[in-house]
């Protein structure tokens, strides 16, 4: 911290203070009062000199826009960036706390080396040029013995993870992972089956900026919505997408109607009109009923039965094979409650509401235009069958026609911009490789080796992160395409902002294999490496830690969730502190490590001499923006042809500044820069449009038929490449004993659910709760070291009922990691913790009361402890904790670390075996435990 | 009055036994501990200011605000024993009543020592005084001690001049104090001077008791007067002060008779009899508004004075309430002053221990009124350990009380060393 | 008096309502459905028992819908207005729409960095109004600035006058005449006032103020640098409604970062302004109003 010492602040500060002249002004000389001011006070206030940078967030997937004051290079304020539509100047406490990321005591501060066993936590300073010699070093070493793709590089949880990728691409491993793979699969895969996108928000963004009939361009604020519907999707608290908060309660205010379907009363559910605490992994039974109860009583001619719009189906196909294979269940009875599937009183029985409610939600749902069925990542995202629910949540705001029209439902998606491809995925994909498979040469391309799709999970659309432990373990068997046969093992992790060892699937079996030995006594996986801000539980397994650039001190871009095309930069608000640096700066440093060392594929054109400067890169994916396609209504831009790929800055296109290549269909205008942005408020914002799926020159509907499918092409083609490889069935897809995927509508039930699958029945009375997981926002992984979020509570599950502890911190700085030898006192309820929320009767019941502690137990025998929180805001049988949150094991933590005791983890409890059959998403939510006071 | 011959009085009629001598002895030893205890505080405080108080923003009062009205009733209940002579010339007390106005000049400077150090900036003291805000019952506390301490001073010195110039001849440190006091004076006051100084000591004290009623009642006004605060929020409040203030002195003036007075004669036992009537009455009188003060509020067991008096009886300091306040300072006392009513040594420690244990009272007095939220839910939504609602002093809060208390003890023993009269040594 | 009664009184407010739902949905059930869900969700805001009505909103023009442009600007344009104007001329509000807040507590936070407040320090938290039992329940947030009372009890307790009212509304506190005797934090009936104990937020791992914590904050338009013994230490401190920030025509920081734009700032003497046009047929509330402080921040229930 010397370097920022007040002494150079005030310094500084002397030389600029004209700089801030208005703070002089005087107009306190009018305040009266007993006070008086006047114009010559000695202490009127003189400010250094103060800059404004317009960035964008980075703390959590929400990306807002941001304004971020600095005076004299030190980082005062955050506002949110107000030209930004998604977030429109607004921003919550998290995004609110950045600085405290920056200057946190507890952040990595220089590189370190391993000293001690792995999950020790014992490093040594390093100077980055050995840090970089040690990881290109073993990855030299693994690529020569085993190949490039014994790598897994993971992206982590942080948006920016493409220089990394492009890194690891070129070095030659198909094995990229992302965030995206262990965060909520089975919530996108419906959508991704159906219309090629991902994820279904509702048409909440205002301001979007609207094409006038008179051409003009006008930001519009109206809100269209009639009734929204969140089936285990808590915006308000879980993941902000930020206009779905303040548009909420905006559209509410404007007539619109809001029901929340969750086991706890969420703090979305607060502002619903209809709470409906629907029992834990249901959602799919829910929708199921809703469907049926849609389809059964849909009337056209009965303008209150009128339910389906027949007009949609015009854009869709297959519908007749699913909905003939859905009307197929409803004369089965189902084993757990002898009930014919689908049934009002079936779905009652399985989703513990009542069959009036389902039959009133459905009817809403179904009359009301327009309306939006909006699922998330406890509903479906962290339940086995969470596939199930999407494809049904699709299905259903489709067929009701409420898919891309205004005050609907919009695949963010399928319409944000598109911030380029020079990840490196062009490469790998292309780049031919040889390797022998029982003992014959088989060429293919590197892409082949992928290990996900090409092994268990051939149709995990974004990787199976949750199952690495697995292949950690047992190496990585292809079993599809041309390389099928062929094995390898896992020999190397790169992880960057991820953290895997605490909250990426089941922990335990992250410990096991990155501690795993082999006969000689060293470690099987020969190499882990860490990048990151903070020094989360991951970095603790670490042989060596790189401490990378906050996300104020590095570059980025922002696209995310928007209903329409949106680019803002994200910018350099400080230079990265200490030692840390960013990523196309690692990039580079390991980029050239690697050639030096003799890895001939990878060249100074396509890394350091190409991107010179951290921007070069970035502008490089600016070339893409916005690619998306003129179509919609009102059409963006009527000037040029309908159905014409848009790119370049938004004012070049309204100049008519654009290069018009019909052959391609492509309009070209000026190229988006950093430099535009910082020009233009940081963001770059193209017009809204609806109706974007009817569009007959190809909207943004991108499966292949360019229709909406009824019929998956997607798991069509999944299935003719398990047939083309030798027929071996996904061992998840045998566990529910299906022998391919499924191409239209499927049903399968969720796991440890006694309630809804037969097998769990038997837990019943031993194992009464069902342990779920809630996200607070301010709880969420890397976010706890942050100590603002300590200090605010949140939904009953992040309280201030720590105890009384006096503790020694420990802070990673030049001496490696050092117990430091002062004492500090944290007061009881002082801070918040992760607790276990419990209904406050089945807390009477148990003769427990707020602050004891319990242990919960699984069938599988597994533990975790934490404090109850007696709750009225769930469920009875219900159990809640927040995920990631408790039993944190790095001291990078700060307060949280203290508590780890004390606090849960649900992690330790779900079942390792069990992953989502098609994207092998971990059932985080799947879970029965009992309670046992301590 | 008949002058005797003080360089003979210390040597034949005070007897000091081998006993006793070990017991000034410890009591030295326990004196000192408790300064250095004390010293180590004061040095937290002028070091750290609050950082290393327990109070929060939410409890933003706490030891030190306690025990300055634990003082400040001392010194009140003090200085209105001692009107009993002067104003309404009680002659059993008169011999004890100077001694009473010295031990109400000692308190209040432990009471205003303990408030100058719970202020946040204590170099900005000046200012009630430069920019008093006479609507501020703080401010009106401020001047009116100001105006009781320059009464006090000017009191105690009428009522000890005689002494004081007889005093001219004592040897060595009390000598030279006296004579420091009395200025040039040579010859003993005459009769017309002593008639005097008497008078002057009858219109201060006469003066001196609205003062004290209304600077201890309007301390009581103080919390009273905060509507924001429920429990404060009664009128009973002042009266339980005043009364609190009788009993907390006449207590501690027990006590000092009943162990202090050098001659244990029919006088000292009259004395310590009539003064263990009084402070039985006294007792009874504060037991009853204390009834009064809690049955009221609770009698229904609704309202917001519900939930905080329960706190303070049934909360985690309950302890406070039922054994300190309730036990040590009330049903034990009681014992002994009606049980062991013809003992002086029963009475004296019925009077200590209400005198030293009353700092509950007044902990109680203070503490209820700020540990339930002003609004529901304040204590989830933001976290500190500055804003909880729950207080337990910190060690260096209880280290500069001691601090306050050693200088008390000093300046009392200093007092009583130095003015021989005040222990009746230089009366026949 | 709780919110079912204030409907009732508000005839016309329930009606409307209904209207909006009867335009936006169809017939039948679906009528019958929703208004059944809008008594539930009534019965379910229904606050404490600090619900009054204010019945001192003037005759205004008829209420337009904000939210034709960003509500920040609007409220922008109305402090020009007001600034145009003598200081006593205006007296600076905040409404605060219950119906808008999330919870999100970025206003807690973004006042923290505004203000450079050090830990136990707050000016404005966001409460949780909780109650029912499962399945009934009802949560509302409460966002707590300082109330900027008209009759502020705790401006009279300051035995130094150093907290004072100013013209404007705005109940100040000049820091280097502050004692910190912390009667006013006692007599504050909101808990609106903390102390500054003089802790840092770098105290927490090491000792002394992280590089943040050295920028001074620049309340009341003058520069603190917070040192030991030196004010803002030791004083007590309060929600200024992010004055330096008004007077240069900026918003309070909460105001500008609420996420839910719950949160409306400007004259209340000027009837155009929207803090005046947004109370318009609404029920408005002010906290604990009984003990007649008339406070200068209004909640929208």
């Amino acid at each position: 911290m010397k370097s920022l010492s007040r002494r150079q602040f005030v310094g500084g500060s002397a030389a600029a203070m004209a700089a801030m002249g208005f703070w002089a002004s005087g107009s306190f000389a009018l305040a009266a009062g007993t006070k008086k001011f006047t114009d010559s006070d000695p202490e009127q206030a003189v400010l250094g000199e103060e800059k404004a940078v317009y960035t964008s967030d980075a703390f959590c997937a929400s990306e807002c826009g941001l304004k971020v004051t600095t005076v004299d290079g030190v980082i005062t304020t955050i506002y949110g960036n107000v030209h930004v539509p998604y977030n429109a100047g607004t921003v919550c406490s998290k995004g609110a706390s950045g600085k405290q990321v920056v200057y946190n005591p507890y952040r990595l501060k220089y590189p370190l080396i391993r000293t001690g066993n792995r999950g020790e936590g014992k490093f040594r300073r390093a100077s980055w040029e050995e840090a970089i010699q040690y990881i290109a070093q073993r990855l030299g070493n693994i690529k020569k013995k085993y190949g490039p793709e014994s790598v897994i590089m993971d992206g982590g949880d942080m948006t920016d993870q493409t220089p990394y990728w492009r890194l690891f691409y070129y070095y030659g491993t198909p094995n990229c992972a992302q965030h995206g793979a262990i965060c909520d699969t089975p919530r996108r895969v419906g959508p991704y089956l159906v219309e090629g996108g991902m994820r279904i928000e509702p048409d909440l963004m205002r301001p979007v900026l609207v094409r006038q009939p008179d051409g003009t361009l006008k930001n519009d604020y109206s809100y269209q919505n009639k009734l929204i519907i969140y089936v285990g999707w808590n915006p308000f608290t879980a993941t902000r997408i930020n206009y779905e908060s303040r548009g909420t309660v905006a559209a509410k205010q404007n007539g619109a109607k809001v029901v929340v379907v969750d086991p706890a009363f969420s703090n979305t559910a607060v502002h619903a009109d209809k709470w409906l605490p629907i029992r834990p992994g249901a959602d799919a039974d829910l929708f199921a009923a809703m469907l049926r109860y849609i389809l059964a009583n849909n009337n056209p001619v009965n303008p209150e039965r009128r339910y389906v719009d027949p007009g949609y189906l015009a854009y869709s196909t297959g519908w007749p094979e699913f909905e003939t294979e859905f009307r197929s269940w409803w004369d089965k009875k189902d084993p757990v409650n002898n009930l014919p599937y689908f049934s009002l009183e079936w779905g009652a029985q399985r989703t513990g509401l009542a069959g009036e409610d389902i039959a009133e939600l459905a009817h809403m749902f179904g009359i009301t235009k327009p309306a939006a069925l909006v699922w998330g990542m406890n509903g479906t995202g962290h339940h086995f069958n969470g596939e199930v629910t999407s494809t049904l949540g699709t299905a259903l705001n489709v067929i009701t026609g409420n898919f891309d029209v205004p005050g609907g439902v919009i695949d963010t998606a399928l319409v944000r911009s598109d911030k380029g491809g020079n990840d490196g995925t062009d490469y790998i994909k292309g780049k031919v490789i040889e390797r022998t498979v029982n003992g014959k040469t088989v060429t293919g391309k590197a892409w082949d080796l992928e290990m996900d799709n090409n092994g268990d999970w051939p149709a995990a659309f974004w990787g199976a992160l949750g199952a690495y432990p697995k292949q950690f373990k047992e190496g990585v068997k292809i079993a599809y395409g041309p390389f099928a046969g062929y094995s390898y093992p896992i020999k190397g992790f790169f992880v960057r902002g991820g953290n895997p060892a605490s909250s990426g699937s089941t922990i335990q079996r992250w410990h096991d294999v990155l501690t795993a030995k082999d006969g000689n006594g060293n470690y099987q996986t020969e190499l882990v490496a860490y990048v990151d801000t903070a020094y989360l539980e991951t970095g603790m397994y670490a042989d060596v830690i790189l401490p990378e650039a906050s996300y104020l001190e590095r570059m980025g871009l922002s696209d995310i969730y928007p209903s329409e095309p949106v680019m803002y930069l994200r910018d350099v608000v400080v230079p990265p502190l200490y030692e840390a640096k960013n990523q196309v700066e690692i990039m580079n440093l390991l980029a050239k490590a690697l050639h030096d060392a003799g890895d001939a594929d990878i060249q100074g054109k396509d890394f350091w001499d190409k991107y010179k400067k951290e921007e070069d890169f970035w502008n490089e994916m600016l070339l893409k923006s916005p690619g998306r396609n003129n179509v919609g209504t009102p059409l963006p831009y009527p000037q040029y042809p309908e159905g014409y790929k848009i790119l370049g800055t938004p004012d070049s296109l309204e100049a008519g500044k654009v290069k018009i290549d019909s052959a391609k269909k492509v309009v070209q205008g000026q190229p988006l820069t950093a430099e535009w942005l910082r020009a233009h408020n940081g963001v770059a914002v193209w017009p809204m449009a609806w109706y974007r799926h009817q569009a007959k020159s190809g909207g943004i509907i991108s499966t292949k038929s360019k229709k909406m499918e009824f019929h998956f092409g997607y798991l069509e083609a999944v299935n003719k490449l398990i047939q083309q490889s030798g027929g071996t069935v996904p061992y998840m897809l045998q566990k529910i004993g299906l022998s391919q995927f499924p191409t239209t509508f499927f049903w399968y039930e969720t796991v440890w659910n006694p309630y809804t699958n037969p097998n769990y029945a038997k837990y019943k009375q031993e194992y009464p709760f069902q342990l779920i997981s809630g996200r607070i926002h301010q709880s969420m992984s890397a976010t706890q070291y942050v100590d603002w979020l300590g200090r605010i509570s949140g939904e009953h599950l992040w309280m201030p009922l720590n105890e009384e502890k006096t503790v020694h911190p420990t802070v990673l700085n030049e001496k490696g990691v050092e117990v430091l030898a002062g004492t500090k006192r944290i007061r009881a309820g002082s801070w918040s913790v992760a607790v276990i929320q419990m209904n406050a009767g089945d807390a009477r019941q148990l003769s427990l009361k707020t602050g004891d502690l319990v242990k919960l137990r699984n069938p599988q025998g597994e533990e975790t402890q934490g404090r109850i929180m007696a709750s009225e805001f769930i469920r009875p049988g219900v159990l809640r904790v927040p995920p990631g949150a408790g039993n944190r094991t790095s001291p990078g933590l700060g307060q949280t670390y203290e508590y780890r005791q004390t606090t849960p983890s649900s992690n330790r409890l779900l079942d390792p075996d069990l992953s989502s059959p098609i994207t092998g998403m971990s059932t985080y939510n799947d879970m029965v435990v009992k309670v046992i006071k301590v | 009055m008949e002058q005797m011959n003080l360089a003979d009085q210390r040597g034949s009629q005070v007897s000091i036994s081998p006993g006793s001598r070990a017991l000034m002895v410890a009591g030295a030893v326990i004196w000192l501990a408790l300064f250095v205890f004390g010293l180590h505080g004061l040095y937290d405080r002028l070091a750290f200011g609050s950082l290393k108080t327990a109070m929060d923003s939410y409890i933003p009062w706490g030891l030190w605000v306690s025990s300055y009205i634990w003082f400040i009733g001392l010194s009140a209940g003090s200085f209105l024993l001692s009107t009993l002579v002067y104003v309404f010339k009680l002659k059993q007390l008169e011999k004890v009543a100077p001694l009473a106005l010295v031990v109400a000049l000692i308190t209040l400077i432990m009471a205003l020592l303990s408030i100058w150090f719970d202020l946040g900036h204590m170099g900005r003291f000046y200012r009630v005084y430069l920019h008093p805000n006479f609507r501020s019952a703080m401010a009106w506390m401020v001047w009116l001690y100001t105006a009781y301490f320059v009464l006090l001073i000017f009191e105690t010195y009428f009522a000890l001049r005689a002494s004081l110039v007889r005093g001219r001849s004592l040897p060595g440190l009390a000598g030279g104090i006296s004579r420091l006091l009395t200025g040039g004076r040579q010859q003993a006051l005459s009769e017309e001077e002593v008639r005097r100084d008497r008078r002057k000591v009858t219109i201060l004290a006469t003066v001196g008791i609205p003062l004290a009623i209304a600077f201890h009642g309007g301390v009581g006004a103080l919390f009273a007067t905060v509507v924001a605060r429920d429990v404060w929020h009664t009128a009973i409040y002042p009266i339980i002060f005043l009364v609190g203030a009788f009993l907390s002195g006449g207590a501690l003036f027990t006590g000092l008779i009943a162990f202090f007075w050098p001659k244990r004669d029919d006088y000292w036992r009259a004395t310590v009899r009539l003064l263990g009537r009084v402070t039985l009455g006294l007792l009874l009188l504060e037991a009853l508004l204390t009834w009064a003060e809690l049955s009221v509020p609770m009698w229904y067991g609704v309202g917001p004075e519900y939930e905080e008096l329960k706190y303070m009886l049934f909360g985690p300091y309950g302890w406070v309430f039922w054994v300190v306040q309730l036990g040590l300072c009330t049903l034990v006392p009681l014992i002994l002053l009606v049980s062991g009513g013809k003992s002086p040594r029963a009475t004296g420690w019925a009077g200590i221990l209400i005198a030293v244990t009353f700092l509950s009272t007044r902990l109680n007095l203070v503490l209820p009124g700020l540990v339930t939220p002003e609004l529901a839910g304040l204590q989830f939504s933001y976290h500190d350990g500055r804003l909880i609602y729950n207080y337990l002093p910190s060690w260096p809060e209880w280290q500069l009380l001691a601090f306050v208390i050693s200088v008390g003890i000093a300046l009392f023993v200093f007092a009583v060393k130095m003015l021989p009269t005040l222990t009746g040594r230089d009366v026949a | 008096m709780s919110k079912n009664d204030l409907l009732k009184e508000n005839g016309e407010k329930t009606e409307s309502r209904r209207g909006t739902l009867a335009k936006g949905l169809a017939l039948g059930l679906g009528l019958l459905t929703l208004d059944a869900w809008t008594g539930k969700a009534a019965q379910a805001a229904s606050g404490g028992g600090q619900v009054s009505k204010d019945s001192e909103i003037p005759t205004l023009p008829p209420p337009v819908d904000p939210w034709q442009e960003d509500v920040t600007l609007v409220m922008r344009q109305d402090l020009k207005r007001a600034l145009s104007k003598p200081v006593d001329k205006r007296h600076w509000g905040m409404v605060i729409d219950l119906q808008r807040c999330i919870g999100c507590q970025g206003c807690t936070i973004s006042c923290i960095n505004e203000n450079k407040l050090p830990p136990g320090v707050v000016y404005r938290p966001v409460l949780e109004e909780t109650s029912g039992t499962f399945p009934n329940v009802s949560k509302h947030f409460l966002p707590r600035p300082c109330m900027q009372c008209d009759n502020p009890p705790c401006v009279p307790v300051c035995p130094v006058g150093a907290t004072y009212k100013r013209p404007d509304g705005i109940v100040a506190i000049d820091y280097n005449a502050c004692i910190g005797c912390r009667y006013c934090i006692t007599a504050c009936p909101y808990s609106a006032r903390t102390f500054d104990w003089g802790e840092f937020y770098g105290d927490i791992v090491l000792s002394g103020p992280l590089p943040y914590e050295e920028v001074p904050s620049l309340e009341y338009g003058k520069v603190w640098v917070r040192e030991a013994g030196k004010s803002p230490i030791e004083n007590t401190r309060k929600c200024t409604f992010c004055l330096e920030r008004v007077e240069r025509g900026l918003l309070p920081a909460c105001t500008d970062t609420c996420f839910g734009r719950a949160t409306y700032f400007g004259d209340l003497n000027d009837p155009e302004a929207l803090v005046n046009r947004v109370r318009q047929n609404r029920q408005v509330n002010q906290l604990k109003s009984e003990l007649g402080t008339h406070p200068s921040v209004y909640y929208l229930l």
